[in-house]
Order: structure tokens, then C-alpha cells, then sequence
């Protein structure tokens, strides 16, 4: 047992230095857009944040599974990076991870294995959402009320589109980008190939999120949960659940849709009858972030700043802490990582399979 | 489930109308003297995709521009999915301001000073000069139409609900709510040799300008359009354009012109000089003098998901383009 506990401190510690050399080969970029005050504490910030990052990396469960002598994630250990200043959403590929900092308006490529920064994108004014298709990177600029395509390679501006009001969210599938807009309670179709609306869908009021998996686009409502056929047009398509709480993420794959609600339960909906429950568990606080895994289980973040894992089968364990409420989670094979906005960091780590 | 509708019918049938818009003190909204798309170019119809020779400027506006009307100074644009009513100038064709006032945004057909969102079915009083929105009422406006006679903003409601809803055009303050006698009387209000008319339905409900029932008129009221210049006009789906006798309600003029298929993806406007031009589906602009009964084909339009708005104001027809968030200005002369 001494040696597991040993090789898993040297483990981390390698991980600890990787972290560190990479930050420094690749500073996050300052924020560049925002006022005086703002650029002023942007200038303390690197050396601050680089502490940060080397504190905030906390080694979890004593779980061991592959390990990859390059990579800074780890099974059940969190790494971190600086994100910026307000980081409120993320995705990935596994290889790459994109942010989007609601800050200084900017969107940020890292390599997964190290965590660093290969390429920073400033046109958008506020991204609040990001979703990878094809290729490109989706980026939804709320401030602008725009949307951006982004070339992943090196995150120019391939094209941009004009959103309905109030967007407040984005997924794709096939070549179809959806965005949520709150203004309008509509989700609006847009043909990825040529980055131009081709329609909306009419929704219930109080759409809050939105996301796709299972043949299916998942909208959040006012205590609703709310199921778009990929065919959907104006109201045609639409199908309205009902849930217990007013839900604050959905989460699918083929396997399973979770639902988080406010009061911190976690629901699994059948895709086939999402008025059918499979699993109903509890969190240990309201929940901040929902992403799905390929095996059909999902981790929830929570204002506890826990992650956890729910099964379809009911079952429920924690994964780790990080310590900080996570605003968005996603996750690609067995890669889990999130960004909080309090800390300003984007966390990786590996769940076990 | 409550429908909501890409345009209104009373709104989606433009008339000419030009009219002052009322200010007043007061400011909810949020709006800007500058901000917004605000560019405009002469067209290259070699470059610029499928712009006609008769359009003289495209202008680029906020997302979804559908309905359009104008006051004495401006052409107001209404983009239904960006939520904001843009001011555009005659004499430059730029966006020259900008106001948020909310989802699927539809205008009056008569006053740019009132508005409705569909999302939630509230007429909101808008502040012309300050750019703000001064007042919202919920009046079931989503699907039905607005419009000020007198001192009076009417607003009658969409099929999601019933009756009408009188607003005073000043303050936004409701006044009164009249109970319907019909249903499908979703607009337009028109005033009629003194009386007022709630279009849509058969009988007519008629009522003074102060909001006095004068009881239901045996008329058949399903296609009437708002006033065009100081004329009445029903267009019923044959394309039978039918101008009416403001006293009598009866038809004094009949323009056959080509039929339009439903309710709203329609539209109809004039220069209240003897000239109208009609939309009668998505794609066609015809022009129909009414002195010679001739009705030509003015010009082809792209496909929009939603129709265009057309209005003549200021020797043009101003066109929206839905899809690709542009207005167009057309000679119609040519």
C-alpha cells in the first residue's frame, strides 16, 4: 500500500511540474478588452494565477488506471490551468479543450494533454456558450448577439451569423447549429455549411439551456424539460415533460438523458418516453453543471464544488472535489473537464471507466 | 399551447400610413441614437446575389427584419427575431437608431410608437425620440393587430385570446377592454366613416372612437386590410382587391390581381394616389393601378421562412428581407 501511495505522490508530482513548465511556456493571454481597473489586477494576475494552479491541484481517491507519462490528467486528480478571468463554458475533443471567457470576450484552444494554450480568439465581446462540430468551433457572443464559427486549427473567424434575441445557448448536430435564444423562446436552426438560419422551433417559456444527444436537441424550461426532433419547425417536433423542480442542465447520449434540477436531483429520462424515470438520485447540493459520458452515466458539478457520478442504475459516487461551483462541464471518452468562473481556472481530469 | 405568429395578420397586411409618432417622458427600454448594423450600400446585382435593377439601396439591419412602417421622418424596421425596432433615414438609407423592445417583435400598421411581442403577446409604447420603451401591457396583441385612432391605441387580440384592449396612445395606460361579440376578430381596426371597425370577422363589431359599442354589423369583414392612404380595402383570398365604401361598406371598386393562398403570408400597400402593390405570396411584388385596373408584375423576390414586409413611403417601396437581414429600397417606376 506505502508503494502505491508512493508512486502516485511521484505521479502527481510529475504532473505538478508538467503543469508549471507549460504554464510558463504558454501564458494565458490578458484579457485585452476590459477597462483600466480590470487590466490593472490583469497584470498581477499571471503570477497569482500560476500559484494558483500549482495549489489548486488536488490528488483524489487513490484510483489508479492508465497513465500517460505526458499528460498533466490523471485519474480522480484535478489539474488546473488559468482560464482567464471569467470563464463560463467549455468543450472538447479530448485532444483539444476550448474556453470561453465571458471576461474579456475571448475564446481559448488548449491542449488537453498539457493544458496549454495553443491560440486565443478576441472577436467575440461576451461567449457565454461553445459547442465543436466538423471541425470548427461554434462560439455564441451574447454580447454582440452573434454567432462565430472558428477554425479549431487556429481560431480565425470562418464565418458569423446574427442570433435572435437573448441567445443563450448552442449544441449541434449533423450540420444544424442550434441556439437557444431567451428573447424569443425559439430554438433556431442554422445550416453549418453556410452559417445561415434556416428556421426556428417555437418553445414553452423560460427555455434556459440546451444541448443534444440520443437523435434528439434537450431544452431546460420553467419546470419542464423539453424534447426537439431533429426535424422540428415552428411548433411541429416539440415535446414538453414535465419535472419535479426547475431543471438546471440536461445532459444526453444514446444512452440516457439526465436532467439536474434546482433543489439537487438528478434525473434520468428514457429518450424513447422521457415521461418514463429510469433513475432518480440525489445530489449533496444544487447542482451548477451536467455533462453526460459515453456509457450512459453522467457527472454533476455542484455549488458544493463536488463532482459527481450517477449511473443508470441509480448508483452514486463522488469523483472528486475541486473545490470551486463548476459553470460548465464536458466531457469526451473517459476526459472530464470544467471551468468555474470564481477561480478563473479550466479543470481536467480522467473519470475511470 | 399557445401559438405564436411569425407576423400578425393586421400587421403583416401593410397599408400606407404616415403618421406622427408622440413622445413622452419616461424611459424602461434601452436604445442608442447609432447603435446597430447601420450600414447601407447601393447594390451590385452582379455581386450581391439576386438584387433586382429596381433596388436602389440595400440596407443592412438587425436579425429577422419583417414589418415596416414610416412617420413623417423615418422608415421604422421591426425585426421580429433580434427584438429591436430600427429607424432608418430617407434621406441616407442608414440605420440612424436603435431600440430593444423585445422577442418576435411585430409593429402596429399605422405607428411605430407601438409595438408587439409575440413571445409574450404585450403592445409596448415606444418612445421615438429617446429610443425607449415607456410602457407594456399584456393585450393578447400575438397574432392581432394594433392601431392609434385618435388618442386611442386599439389593440385587438390574436387567436390565442379574445377581445380588444383600448390603450391611451400617450401614457400606455389601459382604458378599457371590450369583450368581442365575434371570435376571429383578430384585426385590423379601422376607422370607418366615424365608426370603429374590428376587422376579421363576420359580422363586424363596430364602436366609437371612445370605445362605445354600436353593435354588430352584417358585414363580412374576414379580409379587410388597414387603410390605405384615406381608402378601405378587403382583399379576399380570390386576390379580388375590393375597395369599400367607408359609409356603406359596400364594394365600389373590384381589381382582379392574383389570389393569395392563407391569412398571413400576404401583403398589400399603396401610395393612397391610385397606385397599390401586392404581395400575394412570397415571391411576387405586383403593382396594380387602380385607375386602369391593370395589375403587372413589379418584381420577383428570393424565398423568405418568413414573408417580406413591403410599405411605399417617401416615393419608394421599402422591402424586408427576412433571411438575410436586409431592407430594400425599390423604385417601383422602374
Amino acid at each position: 500500500m506505502d508503494e502505491i501511495n508512493d508512486e502516485l505522490a511521484a505521479r502527481a508530482q510529475r504532473a505538478r511540474a508538467s503543469l508549471v513548465a507549460e504554464s510558463a511556456r504558454h501564458p494565458v493571454p490578458l484579457p485585452s478588452s476590459v477597462g483600466g481597473a480590470r487590466r490593472a489586477r490583469g497584470s498581477r494576475t499571471i503570477p497569482v494565477l500560476a500559484g494558483l494552479a500549482i495549489v489548486a491541484i488536488t490528488v483524489g481517491a487513490l484510483v489508479v488506471s492508465s497513465w500517460r507519462s505526458q499528460s498533466v490528467v490523471v485519474p480522480n486528480v484535478m489539474s488546473t490551468v488559468s482560464a482567464g478571468s471569467r470563464p463560463v463554458a467549455v468543450v472538447t475533443d479530448g485532444a483539444t479543450t476550448y474556453v470561453a471567457d465571458a471576461g474579456p470576450g475571448t475564446v481559448t484552444a488548449f491542449s488537453t494533454d498539457k493544458l496549454s494554450a495553443s491560440w486565443t480568439n478576441q472577436d467575440a465581446t461576451r461567449p457565454i456558450a461553445l459547442a465543436l462540430s466538423h471541425g470548427n468551433l461554434w462560439v455564441l457572443d451574447a454580447g454582440a448577439s452573434r454567432l462565430l464559427e472558428l477554425d479549431v486549427s487556429d481560431g480565425h473567424v470562418v464565418a458569423t451569423a446574427r442570433t435572435s434575441l437573448h441567445p443563450l445557448g448552442v449544441t449541434v448536430t449533423g450540420t444544424t447549429v442550434w441556439v437557444l435564444s431567451g428573447g424569443n423562446d425559439t430554438l433556431d436552426k442554422y445550416d453549418a455549411t453556410t452559417a445561415t438560419q434556416t428556421g426556428s422551433v417555437d418553445l414553452p417559456a423560460g427555455a434556459t439551456s440546451v444541448t443534444s444527444g440520443g437523435g434528439y436537441v434537450w431544452v431546460t424550461a420553467s419546470k419542464q424539460v423539453v424534447r426537439v426532433a431533429l426535424d422540428a419547425n415552428r411548433g411541429s417536433g416539440v415535446l414538453s415533460v414535465p419535472v419535479a423542480d426547475q431543471p438546471v442542465a440536461v445532459a444526453a447520449t444514446a444512452a440516457g438523458t439526465w436532467v439536474a434540477l434546482k433543489t439537487g436531483e438528478l434525473v434520468d429520462l428514457d429518450p424513447a418516453d422521457p415521461s418514463r424515470t429510469r433513475a432518480h438520485v440525489a445530489t449533496d447540493a444544487p447542482p451548477t453543471a451536467l455533462t453526460a459520458l459515453v456509457d450512459g452515466s453522467a457527472v454533476v458539478a455542484t455549488t458544493a464544488g463536488t463532482l459527481t457520478r450517477a449511473t443508470t442504475n441509480g448508483q452514486v459516487s463522488a469523483l472528486t472535489a475541486p473545490g470551486a461551483a463548476l459553470a460548465s462541464l464536458a466531457s469526451s471518452g473517459t476526459l472530464l473537464v470544467g471551468v468555474s468562473p470564481v477561480t478563473a481556472l479550466l479543470y481536467a481530469t480522467e473519470v475511470p471507466s | 399551447m399557445s401559438i405564436r405568429h411569425p407576423l400578425g395578420f393586421g400587421a403583416s397586411v401593410i397599408a400606407t400610413a404616415l403618421l406622427l409618432a408622440a413622445c413622452s417622458a419616461g424611459s424602461v427600454g434601452q436604445g442608442s441614437a447609432s447603435d446597430g448594423p447601420s450600414s447601407s450600400s447601393a447594390p451590385s446585382p452582379g455581386t450581391a446575389g439576386n438584387v433586382p435593377p429596381s433596388v436602389k439601396a440595400v440596407i443592412h439591419t438587425d436579425h429577422g427584419p419583417a414589418e415596416i412602417v414610416a412617420s413623417t421622418d423615418a422608415i421604422w424596421v421591426a425585426n421580429h427575431r433580434g427584438g429591436t425596432l430600427e429607424k432608418v433615414d430617407p434621406a441616407t438609407n442608414r440605420i440612424i437608431g436603435s431600440v430593444t423592445v423585445g422577442g418576435e417583435l411585430n409593429l402596429s400598421d399605422n405607428d411605430p410608437a407601438w409595438a408587439c411581442t409575440n413571445v409574450d403577446s404585450n403592445a409596448h409604447r415606444i418612445d421615438l425620440t429617446a429610443l425607449s420603451v415607456t410602457s407594456s401591457a399584456k393585450t393578447g396583441c400575438n397574432g392581432g393587430s394594433i392601431r392609434v385612432i385618435g388618442n386611442t391605441a386599439w389593440s385587438a387580440a390574436g387567436p390565442d385570446d379574445v377581445g380588444a384592449t383600448l390603450l391611451d396612445a400617450t401614457t400606455g395606460s389601459i382604458r378599457a377592454h371590450l369583450a368581442l361579440p365575434t371570435s376571429g376578430s383578430g384585426g385590423p381596426v379601422v376607422l370607418a366613416h366615424g365608426r370603429v371597425l374590428i376587422g376579421g370577422g363576420n359580422p363586424t363589431a363596430a364602436y366609437t372612437p371612445a370605445g362605445k359599442s354600436l353593435g354588430l354589423l352584417p358585414v363580412d369583414m374576414t379580409w379587410l386590410v388597414p387603410p390605405i392612404g384615406s381608402d378601405l380595402y378587403r382583399v379576399p383570398d380570390s386576390g379580388a382587391i375590393t375597395q369599400l365604401d367607408p359609409s356603406t361598406l359596400k364594394p365600389v371598386l373590384t381589381i382582379q390581381a392574383p389570389k393569395h393562398s392563407d391569412d398571413w403570408n400576404w401583403a398589400i400597400t399603396g401610395d393612397g394616389h391610385g397606385h397599390l402593390w401586392y404581395r400575394p405570396d412570397y415571391t411576387h411584388i405586383y403593382s396594380v393601378d387602380i385607375a386602369t385596373r391593370q395589375v403587372t408584375l413589379l418584381m420577383t423576390l428570393p424565398w423568405e421562412e418568413v414573408p417580406t414586409g413591403i410599405h411605399y413611403a417617401f416615393g419608394s417601396l421599402w422591402i424586408t428581407n427576412y433571411d438575410t437581414d436586409t431592407v430594400w429600397r425599390v423604385d417601383p417606376t422602374t
